[in-house]
């Protein structure tokens, strides 16, 4: 989903143009710069002041979706981004972001570090679209605080690819604080490597990390989900990977490691081509045989 | 609008599965086909819908008067033969509302299958139970609005009440309707309610036994087994 109407957007940037932004009630939103001088406690997350990126602070519960939206316009463009994202205690909140290009081919490139943080028995949802135009190279590194008590679900899905993807997350929950991550994607004449690692450092903490991944031709992913459980904490790890071509390759690698008895890990992980039975299925009742593979990609993506 | 097998050979992984059957269906008859597991039933139903698996080796598949031995599958769906497969697969993040969405050609009333909105929001076939999954591809079938339905063992698992909810729908929105359908069946009940025009029997890849006279024909096979029928 890609942000259709400018008014609604909280921080737009397009290319390296100062951005256009629309503050509200609750919202603190800033080149990442800007916030970096303003509030001095902003600096510690930053080893020094920033070039490009946002600042999110959500310091009241708001109703409406925050969004942020980066864009590409032009051929050759690097956006190097550094982002902040705080929400404070107790305070709940949405957020929606998305990085695309305008057109196919512009051989941009996005790198792009956020930081995430919690405070106690906050909530979050992000839901994070990326479009990339197929000679784009995009490298996300994001890392998450899940403080005591609070709430963490990042949604993330890119069904565009850009040429060279690289995604690292490394998650630290906090007592009592959950978190669940949902990667989708789509790598088509593309190389896609995924990193994710979790810590559930605190008591009682609870972590879901769920891949679902396509390759369509030419399309390589490696994924590799790492999770750490201390203090009875729990957690799932899931990865899927459908290959719909001959020249795709998926590898995923899910990793678990306890440090204590009280503590349950599980994962699941399966890789596979479409199944004949159910592509006969679907052109049985007509479709032909790309519809039949377009739905059921389209269902695994869901 | 008739389909018609004449002298068909089907080969599966190199092993002939099906020796020269041949079958006829008018519009708006029911013909019923028994025989026992691995008789070659499911090989035919496979074949007339052109599955992979199942390789023509000699004989024709004339569906209104033309061959459709090398027709891909979604072209025979779209001149209006349907299939009811025995085993159906599950579709992961599709809703049974949405793929009837795509597929249907008519608008189907889903009170006619007492179908409630939950079980059309359910993703295809997924936790469906056996009664689920007959009303679902019923729903499918009637979408579809077809010309030729065949139906390999809709009459499997189901209780005798669901059994006689989808044989009238069968008989009332299909058959009625001018819709030729070919019955694959282990049961006689089903053919209680919809009365077959003509029963065949497979026996090892051939149809060793044709009848107008299901009755006769359940019969023998009840008492004498499906070897009888070589000789009845």
């Amino acid at each position: 989903m890609v942000m259709k109407n400018a008014k609604t957007v909280n921080y737009w940037q397009v290319d390296n143009r100062k951005p256009s932004i629309k503050e509200e009630k609750g919202l603190v939103i800033l080149p990442s710069g800007v916030g970096f001088e303003k509030y001095e406690w902003v600096r510690k997350y930053f080893d020094k002041k920033p070039e490009g990126g946002y600042f999110v602070w959500i310091r009241k519960s708001i109703k409406a979706t925050a969004k942020v939206c980066l864009t590409i316009e032009n051929i050759g463009v690097k956006q190097n981004l550094e982002n902040l994202i705080v929400v404070e205690e107790g305070v709940k909140a949405k957020l929606n972001g998305s990085c695309f290009v305008c057109k196919k081919n512009l051989k941009s490139e996005h790198v792009g570090k956020t930081q995430v943080v919690l405070g106690v028995r906050s909530k979050l949802i992000i839901e994070h679209y990326h479009r990339w135009g197929g000679e784009d190279r995009v490298k996300m590194f994001t890392k998450v605080n899940v403080g005591q008590g609070a709430e963490c679900e990042i949604k993330y899905k890119c069904l565009e690819p850009a040429k060279i993807f690289e995604k690292t997350n490394q998650v630290r929950v906090e007592d009592g604080g959950k978190v669940r991550i949902e990667t989708k994607l789509v790598a088509e004449n593309s190389d896609a490597n995924l990193i994710e690692s979790v810590d559930l450092m605190g008591d009682n903490s609870e972590a879901v990390v769920r891949l679902r991944l396509v390759g369509k031709k030419g399309g390589r992913i490696k994924a590799r989900s790492t999770m750490t459980g201390k203090k009875k904490s729990s957690g799932h790890v899931d990865c899927m990977g459908l290959v719909v071509d001959k020249r795709a390759e998926i590898e995923v690698v899910p990793s678990l490691k306890i440090t204590d008895d009280l503590t349950s890990l599980t994962h699941e992980a399966a890789v596979g081509r479409i199944s004949k039975k159910k592509l006969e299925y679907l052109r049985s009742k007509g479709l032909s045989e790309n519809e039949a593979i377009d739905l059921i990609i389209g269902g695994f993506l869901e | 609008m008739a389909l018609k097998i004449e002298n068909l050979f089907v080969r599966v992984e190199g092993k002939d599965v099906l020796k020269g059957v041949g079958l006829e269906v008018k519009a708006g008859e029911v013909v019923a086909l028994m025989g026992p597991n691995g008789s070659g039933k499911s090989s035919l139903a496979g074949a007339i819908m052109g599955f992979e698996k199942y390789l023509i080796t000699r004989g024709s598949i004339k569906f209104d008067g033309k061959i459709i031995n090398k027709c891909k599958i979604e072209e025979r769906a779209k001149k209006g033969l349907a299939l009811v497969m025995q085993n159906v697969p599950e579709i992961e993040g599709v809703s049974l509302s949405e793929l009837i969405r795509i597929i249907k050609k008519v608008d189907v009333n889903e009170n006619d299958l007492l179908l409630g909105n939950d079980f059309l929001k359910r993703d295809v076939n997924k936790d469906f139970s056996g009664g689920e999954r007959k009303m679902s591809e019923m729903m499918q079938i009637m979408a579809l609005n077809p010309k030729m339905v065949i139906f390999d063992e809709i009459d499997s698992g189901l209780d005798v009440k669901k059994m006689k909810k989808i044989s009238l729908m069968i008989k009332n929105k299909l058959v009625k309707r001018g819709v030729g359908v070919l019955i694959i069946t282990h049961r006689a009940e089903i053919l209680r309610y919809l009365k077959p025009k003509i029963v065949g029997v497979m026996l090892k890849g051939k149809i060793v036994c044709m009848s107008d006279n299901w009755k006769k024909v359940w019969n023998t096979i009840n008492q004498h087994g499906y070897e009888k029928c070589k000789n009845c």
